[in-house]
């Protein structure tokens, strides 16, 4: 079994003048990339590929990936101004998936920093295939996956897809493995396969950022002073007027 | 004539879900922005009656039937009846019971499959050189929305909060890094795909004193026909089976019961911390312990504890959240709560924009400290 998986590698802290972006994998990819561990141990057999779209950092997340136990990994470097556009993130994944013939591609249902959980149902659709999102629990029979996918309130959806398909990942369906000692060093060895975006092709963006926000405030939250001790008895204070706790303070 | 903004409808085959009406008070914003008409789009089969009733309710509506005799689904669970979410499915290698064909209708508890809408939006669509489309930000939405923009060569912005117009276009906020960061987005294509997040927008009331309207459109169900791609796509595309609904845990009940919540996320750090949550739980009338959606799902709080739209959605007299920076999805299942403590060592945590009491502490100090004073144990004169 072919299984490819698609990992973003997020932003770890702001960037500045003095200090450079660190960049980790996304939590949501770490879960799809441990679900296809954990096909492959349960078939005994198969081939692992991952895939990062991103700039010049995304290469310690692919090397983690392969710590963690992946075959073979495929960085497309892109430049910050494309990272944006979860389109052209989706058109070059589909653009090498297509020549490998995977029978499972899995993604995480989202990224942790822009939060758009579009691009492995782009992906699926540009390559025709079938996707199923927000996947909770998977697990593999003969030509398939029996899945849960993960609707509101609790609720969950139960269904059978054939392979070749894709699969986004919620966080839950498992623990994500730590990279083991020989994987790292198997994937120090590794050199990923490195394309760079404008060399493939990429399509024109289809949405831009015009500028950012600071949310507001829903409330006008009383921010408390003073020394721990000071806080806890003003919380107190003020539970107790509003008649929210059970024994009167003091 | 004016140009549209088509909502589509989230129904599960009998009901129109709540969602459906934030998405007609957003295109209702829209509308007044660009004098666009809005017009609703339901998608499915034997929806007559459901659509017409909205059409009485003083709203354009477009009903997209997918003719349901195509559509022929292999089950082999009994549709009826919830599966616990306990229950074990067969290991993998071994044989299914033997399927047995029947004819269902699109819509089974609730139950959506992305196949029919995309393929039935796309095909009504494809003909308009430009459209605006509203689809909810569910995991029904989710599921068949970028799909669809992918169909439609669509710009696709998900998790829209509000809108605004800028010079004859529009630019739509959506929020990042965890409710953080807004940004303000435009789209460059000439069809737009829009997710709505929930909560964002006050359900649109519908009075009727505008005239509605009813268009039926038959669209023939063939999600992909064998030739447009290979045979083991189109086989894997056949071979989607829905196997029924599972019902979320019973404990759910006790949190949206509860007058009091004590809700712990990531910040909580450490399972002695969560039971000292439990013994301050016992100071509060009908308190519950709930928690954000990473706590439940790292084992130290079960899923039935989870408040959040994935969880359960509360509305209690306090809410005391402890180490939650608060994902848009966490807020919208708590932020009816009447009163909100928000404890939390990082000041600028989402969580704060929410509170009417703010405490910027480390937890680990905090939390014994305001156990003895709210129980009573450390007096507050004993500190002078």
């Amino acid at each position: 079994m072919k299984i490819l998986v698609c990992i973003k590698a997020v932003p770890e802290n702001q960037e500045s003048a003095t200090q450079k972006t660190e960049y980790r994998m996304n939590l949501f990819d770490a879960f799809a990339l441990e679900q296809a561990l954990l096909f492959r141990e349960s078939l005994g057999e198969g081939c692992i590929d991952v895939i990062s779209v991103g700039m010049e950092g995304a290469a310690s997340v692919l090397t983690r990936a392969l710590g963690m136990g992946a075959d073979k990994a495929v960085h497309i470097k892109v430049r910050k101004a494309h990272m944006f556009d979860p389109f052209y993130t989706a058109s070059l994944i589909a653009a090498h998936a297509e020549k490998s013939a995977y029978d499972l591609i899995l993604t995480g249902v989202m990224s942790e920093d822009l939060m758009q959980s579009q691009v492995g149902p782009m992906v699926a659709e540009l390559l025709l295939m079938p996707c199923a999102t927000s996947v909770i629990s998977a697990e593999l029979f003969r030509q398939g996956v029996y899945l849960d996918r993960e609707l509101e309130g609790g609720i969950r959806e139960s269904w059978a897809f054939s392979l070749p398909c894709v699969l986004t990942v919620q966080s839950g369906i498992n623990t994500p493995r730590y990279p083991s000692l020989s994987g790292m060093l198997r994937a120090a060895r590794h050199v990923p396969l490195c394309f760079n975006a404008n060399d493939l092709g990429p399509p024109p963006a289809r949405q831009v950022i015009k500028r950012l926000a600071v949310p507001e405030k829903k409330r006008n939250g009383l921010v408390l002073k003073g020394t721990p001790e000071e806080k806890a008895v003003t919380l107190a204070h003020i539970l107790e007027e509003k008649g929210l706790l059970n024994r009167r303070v003091s | 004539m004016n140009k549209k903004i088509y909502v589509i409808a989230q129904h599960d085959g009998k009901v129109i879900s709540p969602i459906t009406y934030e998405l007609l008070a957003f295109a209702g914003k829209v509308a007044s922005l660009q004098s666009f008409c809005v017009e609703l789009v339901l998608v499915g089969n034997t929806l007559f009656s459901l659509a017409s009733a909205m059409a009485d309710k003083g709203i354009a509506v477009t009903l997209l039937d997918v003719a349901d005799d195509s559509h022929v689904l292999t089950n082999t669970t009994n549709h009826e009846t919830a599966v616990p979410v306990s229950t074990q499915r067969p290991a993998p290698g071994t044989q299914d019971p033997a399927p047995k064909t029947q004819h269902l209708p699109l819509h089974i508890n609730g139950h959506h499959d992305s196949r029919i809408y995309k393929q039935a939006l796309s095909d009504f669509f494809t003909p308009h050189e430009s459209a605006w489309i509203c689809t909810a930000h569910t995991a029904q939405g989710m599921d068949f929305s970028p799909g669809l923009a992918v169909k439609l060569g669509a710009a696709h912005v998900t998790g829209v909060q509000d809108v605004e117009a800028d010079n004859g276009s529009l630019n739509f906020l959506r929020a990042m890094e965890n409710g953080k960061k807004l940004a303000w987005v435009s789209p460059l294509t000439q069809r737009v795909v829009l997710s709505i997040q929930p909560g964002a927008y006050k359900p649109l009331k519908l009075d009727a004193s505008t005239e509605g309207a009813l268009t039926v459109h038959h669209i023939k169900n063939s999600p992909v026909t064998a030739g447009d791609i290979s045979p083991d796509r189109h086989k894997a595309w056949k071979g989607i089976q829905f196997k029924g609904i599972k019902k979320p845990p019973a404990d759910m009940k006790g949190l949206s019961d509860a007058s009091v919540i004590l809700a712990v996320g990531n910040g909580i750090g450490s399972q002695e911390n969560l039971d000292i949550v439990r013994t301050l739980a016992r100071l509060f009338h009908k308190c519950a312990v709930g928690g954000s959606r990473i706590v439940c799902d790292s084992g130290l709080l079960s899923h039935g504890q989870q408040v959040g739209i994935t969880g359960a959605v509360v509305a209690p007299r306090l809410y005391m959240a402890w180490g939650i920076s608060g994902a848009f999805q966490h807020l919208a299942g708590m932020d009816q709560s009447e009163f909100v403590v928000s404890i939390n060592r990082d000041p600028t945590a989402p969580m704060m924009n929410m509170a009417d009491v703010c405490i910027v502490e480390d937890i680990d100090t905090f939390l014994p400290m305001c156990l003895a004073i709210l129980s009573g144990e450390k007096k507050k004169d004993d500190m002078k």
